[in-house]
């Protein structure tokens, strides 16, 4: 564990072991999606017929399924970096005894979000084999939608820490669930940009989640673009930059 | 209750005929102390609880909605997909805010919050507890439901004055889902089957209720399977209220609820004595 690449794995294995009891729980979390993907894509997919994106038609269900893909890995990690984060560092005081240790706060944080990353992974894995059951994916690119969705982990991970150290009671989730349920809906997951007015396009093109479903899109159906290198950066770089201001944040709010 | 001193008087094993002043008395003490007690949190849930039901009516109803033809909508017998799943969204947001009270926020009261243990130490019975408790839930459902119903009818969604009926009904299949629910929670030691139920349950009965397509449209297992649950029935029934074209079979689905709520508002008092009483 001197290893200085390494320090953050207790971390890691601490959440992991917590679960040990209760996988269940944990592996539930893929419900959801699924049972959106059979309400929404086979049921009312039936009404809706076909969508259009990038001038092709593409059957609902496969368009839907891509979104709640991007989603499932949003939930996962959002989750796990929101309201257990806030349990582990207010509640329960996991962070105080683990700087107890040879742990520093970058390793704390760099372990937590991994766990909450592979959260999130772990649904959208779930979920890509389910989806690939239903046959709702259409091209070998969609190996790498898995990777994509790791990096929407990412950046929702980091976010949702960063939003953590800012929240003094529970009731102050609120203000998260506000943001987050809106933009499970409207980030293009259920119908496609076209649908809005002109003005609105630039706002939902905006959200962190929009580049997650446009580009796990265009892998499950492979309909590539160079667009779809602007969402890989635009992930990258909010995710590095949210990391690093949480680390920061944390760091003062620990020893200052 | 006429010779006892009161801490005799909790009633420990005690039966008491339903309709007995000192019973409803009872009951509208627990609610009124739940109405006081929730009053700073109000403005928040209100909002919370609206946020929901309006992002589904206008994200699927109005942005999904724009990409079913009309053929398809002729089919389902209205001009409009917002109109289709209004009052559908109202009966299954009911059903979800009462559902998710059953679980953990009544453990609160039940066990970690100690609540309802002091009310246990009054003269208020078990039963009559339960029964007020599951009363209370219906409240929170109508709140919900009588506030979306207004954001139903400033979006043109219903067509009928039959339509101010559709709260009656939300109340109902509150009631249907919590007493069921509330009854299990009084039992349990640990929450630790309520992600489960959450996620296997109520949100399943959410999406296939009917609000969002028929249940014709599943496989035939499935939907002859969704018409036994009563949110189906709510669902239907307030369809055909919000345009005013009732048919007979409505008075089947409102039959349906009171069954069903008659029959939870027993098994919840039943519960309650086995449970709480020594």
């Amino acid at each position: 564990m001197r290893v200085l690449g390494l320090r953050p794995l207790p971390v890691f294995e601490r959440n992991a072991v917590s679960f040990r009891h209760q996988w269940w729980v944990l592996l539930s979390g893929v419900a959801e999606p699924i049972f959106y993907l059979l309400g929404m894509g086979l049921g009312l997919g039936g009404l809706v017929g076909e969508v259009e994106l990038e001038g092709q038609l593409v059957s609902y269900p496969v368009f839907v399924a891509a979104g709640l893909m991007a989603s499932s890995a949003m939930n996962g990690a959002i989750f796990e970096s929101t309201f257990n984060f806030f349990f582990k560092m207010k509640e329960a005081r996991c962070f105080d005894a683990m700087l107890y240790t040879s742990l520093r706060m970058r390793d704390v944080l760099v372990g937590e979000v991994a766990w909450s990353v592979a959260r999130g992974g772990l649904y959208s894995a779930m979920f890509l084999v389910i989806a690939l059951g239903f046959g709702t994916i259409e091209s070998w690119w969609a190996v790498l939608s898995l990777p994509a969705a790791i990096l929407i982990a990412i950046v929702f991970s980091s976010l949702g820490t960063y939003f953590t150290t800012f929240v003094r009671a529970w009731a102050d989730f609120d203000l998260m669930q506000l943001a987050i349920l809106p933009m499970f809906m409207c980030s293009t997951t259920f119908f496609p940009l076209s649908v809005y007015p002109g003005w609105a396009h630039p706002i939902v093109q905006a959200t962190p989640l929009y580049n997650g479903v446009a580009l796990i899109r265009d892998l499950h159906t492979g309909l590539l673009g160079w667009h779809d290198v602007g969402h890989v950066v635009y992930l990258l770089v909010m995710g590095v930059v949210f990391a690093w201001l949480t680390i920061r944040r944390m760091s003062n709010l620990f020893f200052a | 209750m006429t010779a006892t001193r009161p801490h005799e008087s909790t009633s420990i094993g005690r039966r008491q005929p339903l309709f007995r002043a000192s019973r409803w008395a009872a009951m509208s003490a627990v609610f009124l102390h739940q109405l006081r007690r929730t009053r700073r949190a109000w403005g928040s849930s209100l909002a919370a609880g609206l946020a929901s039901p309006t992002l589904f009516l206008f994200a699927i109803g109005a942005g999904l909605g724009s990409q079913i033809d009309d053929a398809e909508l002729a089919s389902l017998g209205v001009d409009s997909y917002m109109d289709y799943i209004g009052p559908g969204v109202l009966v299954v947001t009911a059903m979800q805010v009462a559902a998710t009270e059953s679980l953990w926020p009544t453990m609160g009261l039940l066990r970690w919050g100690g609540v309802y243990k002091a009310v246990l130490a009054t003269p208020i019975t078990s039963a009559e507890l339960g029964v007020a408790h599951v009363m209370w839930l219906g409240f929170r459902a109508f709140v919900a439901g009588a506030s979306f119903l207004l954001v139903l009818a400033l979006a043109g969604a219903i067509g009928s004055w039959l339509g101010v009926l559709i709260a009656a009904v939300a109340v109902l299949v509150a009631w249907a889902h919590a007493a069921p629910l509330v009854a299990l929670t009084v039992g349990l030691e640990q929450e630790n089957v309520f992600p489960m139920i959450s996620r296997v349950i109520i949100f399943p009965l959410f999406l296939f209720s009917g609000a969002f397509f028929p249940v014709e449209d599943m496989p035939s297992a499935v939907g002859a399977f969704a018409k036994i649950t009563p949110s189906w029935h709510g669902v239907e029934l307030a369809r055909h209220l919000a345009t005013g074209d009732l048919v007979q079979a409505d008075l089947f689905h409102l039959g349906y609820l009171v069954v069903f709520c008659a029959a939870g508002f027993f098994l919840v008092q039943r519960r309650f004595r086995k449970h709480l009483d020594i």
